[in-house]
């Protein structure tokens, strides 16, 4: 098989009536079953608050879909202060049969066109998976990646109860307010990144796929607000490290009491966190408390299975711009970890 | 242990061990060709590594050597002498 079968293939965006059809198919990354993968589906695309389902690339053989590549709305403040809609690739898949025919990359290709008809200038990436090396090759621009660390812990079941211990509360329903006061005055204000407010972290937080936890500090004035995350299908029992996705406080002791509160009480056997956008200070207190750092090799082989953002200008022209192409001005507060998946 | 002179067959059978990827023309585009994937890349990006003793750059995807045996053949020379 080669590019001209390829040809034969319907490749075409979405309609109306596909939606179980990519449920059925998507079983095989998201694996939640049709009725929560068609949730799941409907939250990301058409409950999304900045995008609608315009951005989904589809490729038929006949009537069965055999791939898809995708585009979910995520609005970010640039580093001057201004809007930008640059929307993060999502839910690539490519049936078995099609893999190594170069179908990938023409479905990608496929959505920057698209990204560029609709008035978008840039898309992103937010991959640890193989498929980014295919990207790097067609032209991607790759701005990470960044280290991880993780503990190991006494293991914790799940837990959906609502409980109170002091000065910290733990809950499966988060307080809005503080979470977007806390975590959108943690965002470096000179960097790229998410724009955090009411809507958007309603949104984040309703992602069928995923469990949230939620811890909250509050004493007089200090505050603090934590996440963990894993998807409905990681069994607490599992593998699948819980994944601190944000960590907000004001001050250093409520960040380090709170992380100490989660390594306690959080489910599953492992936490893991992102050390991009850490103090010096924060990543000391984590190797004091044992976490183990992944940190950057340089090496792609070694490398590639640490976060990264990779990004594409829809104009076709290489990314040379350092507000982009540059880490340090990323900020990626509000959206850290699994907090997509 | 490699010899510069059999750089090219090392790539084949690497290609061809590993990947069970057999090329008889040096200069066609795997890619092009649909006989390599991300996956497959990354087998070969560890199989050169460990061989040739070179470390394989996230900048190094922007070459376009990569795509052939001839052109992967130039890209170790050209980490070779880089060490």
């Amino acid at each position: 098989m080669n590019k001209v079968q390829l040809e034969e293939l319907e490749i075409r965006t979405f309609r109306q009536g596909d939606e179980m059809v990519i449920a059925q198919f998507q079983e095989m990354l998201w694996t939640g079953g049709e009725e929560w993968n068609l949730a799941y589906f409907r939250w990301k695309y058409e409950q999304n608050p900045y995008l609608d389902t315009r951005l989904i690339v589809l490729a038929f053989e006949h009537e069965k879909l055999v791939g898809m590549v995708a585009g979910f709305g995520a609005n970010w403040i640039d580093s001057n202060g201004v809007t930008q809609q640059w929307p993060c690739v999502s839910d690539t898949l490519v049936s078995p049969i099609y893999r190594t025919k170069g179908l990938f990359m023409c479905l990608l290709n496929e959505l920057i066109e698209l990204a560029k008809q609709n008035g978008l200038d840039r898309l992103l990436d937010f991959g640890d998976q193989p498929a980014g090396i295919a990207m790097l090759l067609n032209g991607w621009k790759s701005v990470g990646p960044w280290g991880t660390a993780s503990l190991k812990k006494a293991f914790n079941l799940e837990g959906s109860e609502t409980w109170i211990d002091g000065n910290f509360q733990y809950s499966t329903t988060p307080n809005l307010e503080l979470a977007v006061m806390l975590l959108s005055n943690a965002q470096n204000p000179a960097s790229n990144r998410h724009l955090i407010d009411k809507n958007y972290l309603t949104w984040r937080f309703a992602n069928p796929l995923a469990k949230y936890y939620f811890l909250e500090y509050t004493h007089g004035s200090d505050k603090g607000f934590l996440v963990g995350h894993r998807t409905v299908t990681d069994q607490a029992e599992g593998n699948t490290p819980t994944t601190i996705t944000d960590c907000a406080a004001t001050s250093q002791l409520v960040w380090q009491q709170l992380i100490e509160k989660a390594v306690q009480s959080l489910p599953g056997r492992e936490i893991l966190v992102w050390l991009k956008g850490l103090s010096r200070e924060k990543i000391d207190v984590l190797s004091s408390m044992g976490f183990c750092q992944k940190n950057i090799t340089g090496q792609l082989t070694k490398d590639h299975v640490l976060p990264n953002l990779m990004m594409m200008k829809t104009d076709g022209l290489v990314d040379t711009d350092s507000q982009f192409v540059e880490l340090d001005n990323w900020d990626f507060t509000g959206i850290c970890g699994r907090s997509w998946r | 242990m490699y010899k510069m002179d059999n750089i090219k067959e090392q790539i084949h059978d690497l290609l061809l061990e590993e990947l069970q990827i057999r090329v008889d023309n040096d200069q066609v585009d795997m890619i092009e060709m649909g006989l390599i994937d991300s996956i497959g890349f990354l087998t070969l990006f560890v199989g050169l590594e460990e061989r040739f003793g070179i470390k394989v750059l996230d900048e190094d995807l922007h070459s376009p050597l990569l795509s052939s045996v001839s052109g992967i053949e130039k890209f170790v020379k050209q980490k070779k002498q880089a060490l």
